[in-house]
């Protein structure tokens, strides 16, 4: 591997690559950053100086106090999130996978139409209404289980998926397949270790997307008890900003307060941040070599 | 290795699981008193509100739940109903609305605009209800209010919730008046000359050239100048050419009022940024607004809030009196259709009339007990003034279905940092004779006959917003105005007067 | 790795001739397939195609509050919703909006997300390339509310940071977000600030995959970084490349509504107007449903129509694509 030495031009390359993530992330960080310490703004401050203060005068926890004292509000919308994002996240992966694997079965017949089928269903909606009828009917509203089965299978990552299983050499199939295991044992034993790094990110990806969701949430549950950690924090969140003053003749109070907003930004991101680095190993080189050659 | 991941994930999922059986069992069953208090074998009615009536916005996550149980008890036992609050969902509260009024999910009242549910058959008329439950809220509004809500059968399908009022005043800083030896400007020279000192003489004294004269926005222009240029204001007029209703566009003065915000803006008397989205009180804390003509409650519920943070004796005051070449500069806003309703598929509406009912008796009382349960109290025996016990309210207003001015103006905070909101609201809201009333503005207009009508009526209200910002940022030169006209005409502006026309003389009285 | 994909490619086509002849066998040795899909099947036969007789709200004159049965029952308009945003006097300036505006930010924020994984990729400290991957995606997490919010202030005329800067160069303050000129540069940026980090991890994880005897075998012939980025790295990803951009262009339609709503005006409707904020505020004055359903109607045919021709550009270009 150390046979070749760098030229002079890839030494260049590597620091101007370090330079220029360097730049990049701090564009990405100063924002968030600037977010985290509005946070600790107290309101006297806050109303002397600008909304986004990078550097507070002095660390004030009102806002924080004032979000995590409520008591069972917070606490029961983190277990809300937690449940959609465990359970939620292994369903769809459990779906998705053997969706996926069936469908990257070039020989199966019928393969198109089910591909047509299904990827319609990315293009033509019937809207709110009728889903939202359809969730009536199924008994789903004001469940939790509302969180998790209408969303079931994402057809984008469905066919994300299906696109590295396709990548994936027939050989080690077909000997499976000799050897007389069935479609669900292959998928199990052989293709989804080789595609960790797919389903690591899928998994990733449905993850997110359950802790960040929002709407439907906030449409099909009234529950108090029963809502996301992000449909409260976006009511707080919101308050006073999309509506017109005109169409509400009376606002008694002004909009929260930028250490609020900010303590519910944070709130509602870290811990999502910290699933990534448990991603992350999967993501690792070579995992497909070995069985392979062997 | 996969007996141990599975091993983890399995955990995981059980943990999960384990603790959603637990906080469902919590959420369901909070402080044990409420749900078996002894309280009556018989079933009371129950009642669904749909809280959007902006009650919510002084705690928009909720009240803590046992404050919640604490107050649904209280209208169990006082009123033998039981109030069940929807909370929706910030920004998507009307769609969630019109889901569960299509769908079997219960709603007995939420506020909207009447006239756009009652000709859908969502919701029913009052007239029964109000006689037979409602006396305390019918002498709670004036007739003015009522007309707002009632058909041209005779039918009332909401409680107000407003009436017309003025609610653009220019706020001016009169401390900086003082300092530059400046009198109350009564008519627009003056008016621009206060701001032309305003620009030129630093009165923040920070030594910058900063200054904003006057920070305002579209319908700031509109409802806080405009009446000073046209006869009738910012309304619509009958041409007496032809005795057609047309828009103010047409109007004469209208070019004049163009040409003169054009200029103002081109002198950098007008905020740079008024006509785009930008923050208010940001600017307002930087000590650089001289003027404000933008919605009352941008200086009232703002102001007082960074007072602290301003120099010493920074203070707004209203400009009264002022005039323009057609007389009186404000024009008032109309009374709206917002009002509180009560749904076709509600199950006991006698149940809900008496529970809203119950909130204008003894007024203001019930009607802010409603909104902050036990955490205020009268400060003195007059019944006027109150103050909240605590900073930090625990439950939320979910109950408060009487969010209007008939209960709104009957207190006031003895905070001061409230009292420069509420003493607007109680001594200038409802001073109709410093404005102009829109000509039409008893009129109801029939939405769906507007659309069906004119079709183009969406991009004729953008051509108006869109054109009026160009010409007055100087995007296009004034000499255009007659293109623009054609334009309107090019959008179907025939069929607009021919609609509008048609209605306005069908219903007016 | 080409080379098992042409092999494979060759059979499907001789086994799917082969299937047709014999069917009824095909189906039966791949039973325990069909039983595999079968669960994904009926989840989008209930969850997407019983809703989708919804869609006849745009030939109807319907409420949303009016339950099934006025969907079911109420009378048929044709194309009169269709008709009416056709005609209307600003559909030409809508639709070219929102084509612009979603096409700048597909022409610079799709590489901008596979040079980022790129550029990752070449980072030999792993603990570097773990922190800067870390942090690119923290904007993905910053809700659009809140990024409307830092640009407003960003950008704001008198205190925010970049005229500040210009003022400091001697120049003078300009106001961006009321400028027609700028404003989709605005809008452009901020999503890409706000994607590229997100859209890196599926080309990283696809990267992971790659052979690394490939990079050995190269090196040895003297290949330098740039040549093993061009000749392994990017062909490695191209497959995920492909479905990844004709996803996108399939979303070429809808142009990002709420940035757009948190951000425009009208001085700046002229430019940033797009077909779904247009709907929104006809949703205002009436509420037309009826109206919003045809013309997501119409986006969702637009959509197809996209999406199959890019399906078939590039299949024709390296035989990947959805079918």
């Amino acid at each position: 591997m150390g046979l070749r030495k760098a030229s002079a031009s890839e030494r260049v390359f590597e620091v101007f690559n370090i330079v220029a993530l360097t730049l990049l992330s701090l564009a990405f960080l100063v924002p968030f950053l600037a977010i985290l310490s509005t946070s600790f703004v107290s309101t006297e401050e806050s109303m002397r100086r600008g909304a986004f203060i990078l550097i507070p005068e002095k660390l004030d926890f009102g806002a924080y106090d004032m979000l995590l004292n409520r008591g069972m509000i917070i606490f029961n919308a983190y277990k809300v999130t937690l449940f959609r994002v465990t359970v939620g996240t292994f369903l769809n992966l459990l779906f998705t996978a053997t969706l996926a694997y069936g469908l990257a079965r070039r020989t199966l017949p019928g393969r198109n139409a089910i591909v047509s089928f299904i990827f319609l269903t990315m293009i033509f909606s019937g809207g709110l209404i009728p889903s939202y009828m359809l969730i009536d009917k199924l008994g789903l509203k004001d469940s939790l289980w509302v969180l998790v089965v209408p969303g079931l299978i994402s057809a984008w990552n469905l066919f994300i998926m299906r696109n590295f299983f396709q990548a994936l050499p027939e050989e080690l199939e077909e000997s499976a397949i000799i050897d007389g295991a069935g479609p669900a044992r292959i998928l199990w034993s052989i293709v989804v270790p080789l595609s960790m790094p797919a389903i690591a990110t899928i998994g990733l990806f449905y993850a997110v997307g359950h802790w960040n969701e929002w709407f439907g949430a906030s449409i099909y549950i009234n529950d108090q008890s029963k809502l996301p950690i992000q449909v409260i924090m976006r009511n707080i969140l919101l308050t006073g900003v999309i509506q017109d003053e005109t169409q509400v003749e009376y606002i008694r109070d002004p909009p929260p307060a930028a250490a609020l907003k900010s303590a519910v930004i944070i709130i509602s991101t870290l811990p999502i941040l910290f699933v990534y680095p448990f991603i992350q190993k999967y993501f690792v080189k070579g995992i497909m070599v070995g069985s392979i050659k062997g | 290795m996969f007996g141990k991941k599975a091993g983890a994930v399995t955990a995981a999922l059980l943990t999960a699981v384990a603790l959603t059986a637990c906080s469902g069992g919590n959420g369901n069953n909070p402080a044990p008193t409420a749900t078996e208090s002894g309280g009556p074998t018989k079933e009371l009615p129950k009642i669904y509100i749909y809280q959007n009536t902006g009650a919510l916005n002084q705690k928009p996550e909720g009240s803590v739940p046992e404050k919640l149980e604490e107050m649904k008890q209280h209208y169990m036992d006082t009123l033998g109903i039981e109030p069940i609050a929807i909370v929706p969902p910030t920004g998507s509260a009307e769609e969630k609305l019109n889901l569960m009024l299509g769908s079997s999910d219960e709603v007995d009242t939420f506020q909207g605009n009447w006239d756009d549910y009652a000709s859908k058959g969502a919701i029913i008329p009052l007239n029964d209800l109000l006689d037979q439950y409602g006396q305390d809220i019918k002498k709670a509004w004036p007739e003015e209010a009522w007309e707002y809500m009632t058909d041209k059968d005779g039918k009332i399908w909401g409680i107000p919730r407003g009436e017309p009022s003025v609610h653009y005043p220019i706020w001016v800083r009169s401390d900086w008046l003082k300092k530059l030896n400046l009198e109350m400007p009564q008519n627009l020279e003056e008016l621009e000359a206060v701001m032309k000192a305003f620009k030129e003489q630093d009165p923040d004294g920070n030594g910058k050239d900063d200054t904003i004269p006057m920070m305002t926005d579209l319908n700031g222009i509109k409802n806080a100048l405009m009446g000073g240029f046209l006869q009738d204001g910012n309304s619509n007029w009958i041409d007496p050419a032809d005795n057609k209703l047309k828009p103010a566009e047409l109007a004469p003065g209208f070019k004049d009022f163009m040409a003169t915000m054009a200029d103002w803006y081109q002198k950098g008397y007008i905020y740079k940024e008024s006509f785009s989205k930008f923050d208010p009180l940001e600017l307002l804390k930087t000590n650089r607004v001289g003027m404000s003509s933008m919605w009352y409650s941008r200086i009232t519920l703002l102001f007082p809030q960074i007072k602290p943070s301003l120099p010493e004796g920074a203070e707004y005051e209203i400009i009264r009196g002022i005039e323009g070449p057609k007389g009186k500069l404000m024009t008032a806003s109309p009374g709206s259709t917002a009002s509180m309703v009560i749904t076709k598929k509600a199950k006991h509406p006698d149940a809900v009339m008496k529970f809203i009912n119950h909130q204008y008796q003894d007024i203001p009382t019930n009607s802010l007990t409603a909104a902050f349960g036990k955490d205020w109290r009268y400060t003195g025996d007059n019944k006027f003034d109150i103050e909240l016990t605590t900073p930090d309210i625990t439950y939320a207003g979910e109950y408060m279905v009487s969010l209007g001015t008939a209960t709104e103006l009957k207190y006031a905070f003895n905070d001061p940092v409230k009292k420069m909101h509420a003493d607007y609201l109680t001594k200038e809201a409802l001073n109709l004779e410093v404005a102009k009333m829109p000509i039409d503005s008893t009129i109801i207009y029939d939405k769906d006959a507007l659309a069906e009508n004119i079709p183009t009526n969406s991009d004729i209200d953008r051509l108006r917003s869109e054109e009026l910002v160009k010409f007055v940022t100087g995007a296009r030169p004034i000499s255009e105005f007659d293109g623009y006209i054609e334009q309107l005409y090019q959008a179907g502006l025939d069929q607009w007067i021919e609609e509008y026309t048609r209605q306005y003389n069908e219903k007016k009285k | 790795m080409e080379a098992l994909n042409a092999e494979v490619s060759e059979s499907p086509a001789e086994l799917r001739a082969v299937g047709r002849r014999r069917l009824w066998p095909a189906i039966k040795m791949h039973r325990f397939y069909y039983l595999l899909i079968l669960p994904g099947i009926l989840y989008f036969l209930v969850f997407d195609y019983i809703p989708m007789f919804g869609i006849i709200i745009a030939f109807k004159d319907i409420s949303p509050f009016q339950g099934v049965d006025a969907i079911l029952t109420g009378e048929w308009v044709g194309l009169k919703h269709f008709e009416r945003f056709w005609n209307s006097y600003y559909f030409w300036n809508v639709m070219q909006n929102t084509l612009l505006i979603s096409g700048y930010k597909l022409i610079f924020g799709f590489p901008a997300s596979i040079l980022l994984a790129l550029l990752l990729n070449e980072l030999r400290n792993a603990a570097f390339k773990r922190i800067v991957q870390t942090i690119s995606y923290l904007p993905h997490f910053i809700s659009t509310v809140v990024v409307a919010g830092l640009v407003m202030m960003l950008l704001s005329t008198d205190g925010g940071l970049i005229n500040n800067l210009i003022v400091a160069f001697g120049g003078e303050s300009y106001h961006f977000l009321g400028s027609p000129g700028y404003f989709r540069s605005i809008l452009v940026i901020s999503h890409v600030w706000q994607t590229i980090g997100w859209g890196s991890i599926l080309y990283l994880a696809a990267m992971s995959g790659i052979d690394p005897g490939l990079y050995e075998a190269a090196r040895m012939d003297g290949a330098n970084r740039f040549r093993q980025a061009w000749h392994i790295t990017l062909p490695g990803i191209a497959p995920v490349i492909a479905i990844m951009l004709i996803l996108s262009i399939g979303g070429l339609l809808s142009a990002g509504f709420e940035s757009v709503l948190l951000l425009y005006s009208p001085s700046v409707y002229g430019v940033a107007d797009i077909i779904d904020t247009y709907v929104y505020r006809e949703g205002l004055t009436n509420l037309n449903y009826s109206f919003a359903t045809a013309v997501g109607l119409f986006k969702n045919v637009l959509a197809m129509v996209l999406i199959l021709g890019a399906n078939y550009v590039s299949k024709k270009m390296n035989q990947s694509g959805i079918w």
